[in-house]
């Protein structure tokens, strides 16, 4: 039986206040780290642990953190990714309203890790409350002294900020965040060079997402050990499921990485909505490819998905049930990509919307079938082609959800289907 | 150094450099548009996709470096990169970017400045399709003025950003942005600007397509009818290398472009030296020589008025007559001008012109327009080896020891004051050889009706002692001559051997003048040479 970590008292009504945290044992792992650890040593650990980021694209954390060079005379930056805008996509937020300071400890002792003296937490512009709680939070860890100047003597300072984006899902992209940071759009950078390297101000910068920074201090706790025992071997710990669309009981679910999808729809879930049957699942936010309903049996973890083709994402798993008009779906996802592009590179900016036009175009009854095929195509020259992944977010799903329900769409054509 | 393979053609390349720039070596073009060599690398428009051994995807070739490998990391056991960019996959990518540029494009080619020089139409023919499978109605941007010389035609806009990098690296002024978001991302000015910096022009060259484009050139004839001629702008001592675009059938300038030049100018020019050839157009011209007759200004017949030049030269004693050279005419004209002053005539009056006004630099983030608005000064100080100016020839006119005077001029202004014209009137001979009518050719004996620097072959001396050549684009207008064929009949007239050409006149002053000794008017080729 899985014992939950990350979301074990977050329901309590003080959670959220310091004196609650330090009871159910916070702050110990940052005062051990700066007291009883090198940096090296923390990074060593979180290597040892296995934790892989959280944020979508799933890199080994602490091998990020040893990428940031020991010897520079620019400072380091920590950056907190908490832009959570992913559609389907809900945990960071649950994380940052219920327990700010489990987030804070994690981005102080990744500081720490990385040398940096300061630490800006980006949120996402909506997140009204969740900036305020953030805030409120930094500073009673000011007033206890566990941020600032010469925490617990050890001579290290550190700085926290919260940072409010201005509603622009591309800032959730490490190198568009940085931009948006320094108070330019939010255009992502290429790479080489990237952020370890030369990042926020052109200076050594780590960017994370608000759930693995949450999981440093129970890894300095308990053990590397233990973490990398939970759930599979090559991502294991502790991981939050968002889940919503046509299930009995949507929500944010905390389990073991690699957890049935089957078990997080029907156990967790209680099941489709109104009894009705599955069609489809996307899996980790609206941007990775559709399963149908035969597919459900995976684990979500990162490997396991990405077996079947899907990707594990944000876990924001998003449940259809068998009325769900998939192209009116796909319509909604790729009005959410057109309208997010930033508008940079050619394919993505062009592609997006020329595949939303095509898109209404079949819905409205007026499309052929080489429509359906255009779309396919067009799905095919932004995905891999753009500076960044928000190409293949868009790509991704149109390209799965003509080809598992490629009927659908040429139902629309054939007018089977009832134009409205 | 890293060995490469391109396209099966192997080749050397310095560490760290791009992809693009490799295959640039091996002549082979990768097309681009948001690429420019003089500002960051923001990979964005996707046009230069290739194919790179180990890599998954497709790779931009403008922002991927090529470096040395471990030997474990070779490819074939002895390649850093190998990289491929005609294979059907890169083609595939090539096509489709292209197609999503024209999604919205207008093609309004026939109404389009560009046209003939853009880099939608060219890659569009290489590599794109030929129809459009866009079905919807297109975007319309708004035309925009931007500034005095700019206007932005957005429906033609492809935001490849390197106006705005212009703005933001080179001349700093920050005064364009891109606005709003994705599809409805257009170029815009922050508000309350202008885009009215004096290198603002050069946005509507770094434009690869015709969105845009400068007031000046708007709806002129289309730019393959023009001839090019390479040369320098005389509108500072920087000596900006420049493209004169002009019409041999109406003997008229059309627009000036910069030409690359690293030691001088990079890639760019300003707006001033870009319109200057209006300022030019406006001249009150000479068009003939003419001869004082009567108190009265003649039109004369060039050969007799150079020898009424002569012979009255010839009547005063040598110390009383001096010559005075300009910073607008070339090195070949000033160098001619002393020597007919020093073994001609035998006088040791040979001075510069300095009455005109210094103005002060104007340092732009990476681009410095220089306020010493004369192209050739350090070149004339060369030639005319002398450390007298025009202002201590003028003390001597007003003392009476000076009593004629050849004055060489050729610039656009005059900037002489009416206390200095008082005194030029005491001379008892004037020679005036200039470009335009001024309250000085006015009062001369004799008026020699010579050549703008757009209009003769010779060499400018920059600020950084820099030698360049110019060349003639457009012909002096009516009668007028160049200076330099001016300078042949007085040679013949003081029994002078006469040297034809500035080539010729060159290869003397490689001979005398002390830095310029070994140069070769050829060897000067296109970018010049320093100053030994």
């Amino acid at each position: 039986m899985y014992e939950k970590v990350l979301t074990k008292d977050i329901n309590m009504p003080e959670s959220r206040k310091l004196a609650y945290y330090e009871k159910v044992g916070g702050y110990r792992s940052w005062k051990k780290a700066l007291k009883e650890m090198d940096p090296d040593a923390v990074i060593e650990l979180v290597k040892a642990s296995k934790l892989r980021g959280r944020g979508g694209a799933g890199f080994p954390t602490g091998v990020k953190w040893g990428f940031v060079p020991k010897s520079t005379d620019k400072p380091h930056y920590m950056l907190v990714n908490a832009d959570e805008s992913e559609p389907g996509t809900f945990k960071d937020r649950l994380l940052m309203a219920g327990m700010p300071h489990s987030t804070i400890e994690g981005a102080a002792i990744g500081s720490y890790a990385i040398r940096a003296n300061t630490c800006y937490i980006y949120i996402r512009g909506e997140f009204v409350r969740e900036a305020r709680i953030l805030e409120e939070a930094i500073a009673e860890a000011y007033a206890k002294g566990y941020l600032g100047k010469n925490i617990f003597g050890s001579g290290y300072d550190l700085d926290m900020y919260v940072h409010r984006g201005a509603g622009a899902y591309i800032c959730g992209e490490e190198t568009g965040l940085i931009e948006s940071l320094e108070g330019k759009r939010g255009w992502p950078r290429t790479k080489p060079p990237f952020p370890a390297i030369e990042g926020v101000f052109r200076c050594p910068t780590i960017v994370n997402n608000v759930e693995t920074l949450a999981c440093v201090p129970y890894i300095l706790e308990r053990g590397a050990e233990w973490f990398a025992g939970i759930g599979p071997e090559s991502g294991p710990g502790p991981k939050l499921y968002c889940l919503s669309g046509h299930v009995e009981k949507p929500g944010v679910y905390e389990d073991a990485m690699g957890l049935p999808l089957r078990k997080l729809i029907y156990e967790y879930g209680g099941g489709i909505l109104n009894g009705k049957k599955l069609k489809a699942v996307i899996p980790g936010g609206s941007s990775v490819p559709v399963l149908t309903a035969d597919e459900i049996d995976v684990d979500m973890d990162f490997d396991s998905l990405a077996k079947i083709g899907s990707m594990l994402g944000s876990a924001g798993c998003i449940v259809m049930d068998e009325d769900t008009d998939m192209v009116n779906t796909l319509l909604n996802i790729a009005h959410f990509y057109r309208h997010e592009s930033c508008g940079q590179c050619t394919p993505c900016r062009e592609g997006t919307t020329w595949a939303e036009k095509v898109l209404h175009k079949i819905k409205s009854g007026h499309g052929t079938m080489k429509d359906v095929d255009l779309l396919y195509e067009i799905s095919g020259n932004i995905g891999t082609r753009t500076i960044c992944p928000l190409g293949d977010a868009a790509a991704m799903p149109i390209e799965s959800f003509v080809r598992k329900f490629r009927h659908e769409f040429e139902a629309y054509v054939t007018k089977e289907v009832e134009v409205a | 150094m890293a060995l490469i393979k391109i396209d099966g053609q192997e080749l050397e390349v310095k560490n760290g450099t791009t992809i693009l720039d490799a295959a640039k070596e091996v002549n082979k073009e990768i097309p681009h548009y948001c690429y420019h060599p003089g500002m960051s690398i923001v990979a964005s428009c996707r046009m230069c996709m290739v194919k790179v051994e180990g890599m998954p995807k497709l790779t931009t070739a403008c922002s991927t470096r090529i470096g040395e490998m471990p030997p474990q990391r070779k490819v074939d056991g002895k390649y850093d990169m190998v990289v491929t960019t005609n294979s059907d996959e890169v083609k595939q990518a090539q096509e489709s970017v292209l197609e999503f540029l024209l999604l919205n494009h207008p093609v309004d080619c026939p109404e389009c400045d560009q046209a003939g020089e853009c880099f939608l139409q060219d890659y569009s023919f290489k590599y794109g399709k030929d129809r459009s499978r866009f079905e919807f109605e297109k975007r319309v941007p708004p035309r925009k003025d931007m500034g005095p010389n700019m206007l932005l035609i957005g429906t033609r806009c492809i935001l490849c950003s390197r106006c705005v990098r212009f703005t933001q690296e080179i001349s700093g002024t920050d005064e364009i942005m891109v606005k709003q978001r994705g599809y409805h991302a257009e170029i815009d000015l922050f508000p309350g600007q202008s885009l009215d910096n004096k290198l603002s022009m050069n946005t509507a060259d770094v434009c690869p397509v015709g969105a845009l484009v400068t007031k000046d050139f708007l709806f002129k004839p289309r730019n393959w009818r023009y001839e090019k001629t390479r040369s320098i702008c005389p509108g500072c001592s920087v000596g900006c290398n420049v493209q004169i675009e002009h019409m041999q059938e109406d003997n008229k300038m059309y627009r000036f472009k910069p030409l690359e030049n690293q030691e001088v100018n990079q890639w760019w020019m300003c707006d001033d030296g870009r319109l200057l050839y209006h300022v030019y157009g406006k001249l009150n011209r000479l068009e003939y020589p003419q001869v004082r007759k009567n108190d009265q200004l003649q039109r004369g017949h060039w050969r007799l008025s150079m020898k009424a030049v002569a012979n009255r030269l010839k009547e005063f004693d040598p110390s009383q007559v001096a010559f005075v050279g300009s910073g607008y005419a070339s090195n070949e004209e000033n160098y001619l001008l002393q020597k007919i002053a020093r073994e001609g005539v035998k006088t040791k009056h040979v001075a510069i012109d300095d009455k005109y006004p210094r103005e002060k630099d104007i340092a732009y983030k990476k681009f410095t327009i220089k306020g010493e608005k004369l192209p050739n000064y350090q070149g004339a100080q060369d030639m005319l080896q002398s450390s007298a100016t025009f202002s201590d020839i003028l003390k001597k006119i007003d003392k009476g020891e000076i009593k004629a005077l050849y004055y060489l001029g050729g610039g656009p202004q005059f900037t002489l004051s009416e206390a200095d014209i008082d005194i030029l009137k005491k001379l008892d001979f004037l020679v005036v050889q200039d470009i335009q009518k001024t309250p000085l050719s006015e009062i001369a004996d004799v008026v020699l009706a010579g050549a703008s620097a757009y209009e003769k072959d010779g060499t400018f001396t920059n600020y950084q002692q820099r030698v360049q050549r110019i060349r003639q684009a457009v012909l002096p207008p009516m009668a007028a001559k160049t200076d330099l064929e001016i300078f042949q009949e007085l040679l013949d007239l003081f029994d002078l051997p006469k040297a034809l050409r500035a080539q010729l006149v060159f290869k003397e002053i490689a001979e005398k003048v002390k830095g310029y000794q070994g140069m070769d008017y050829r060897g000067l080729g296109d970018l010049g040479m320093a100053k030994g």
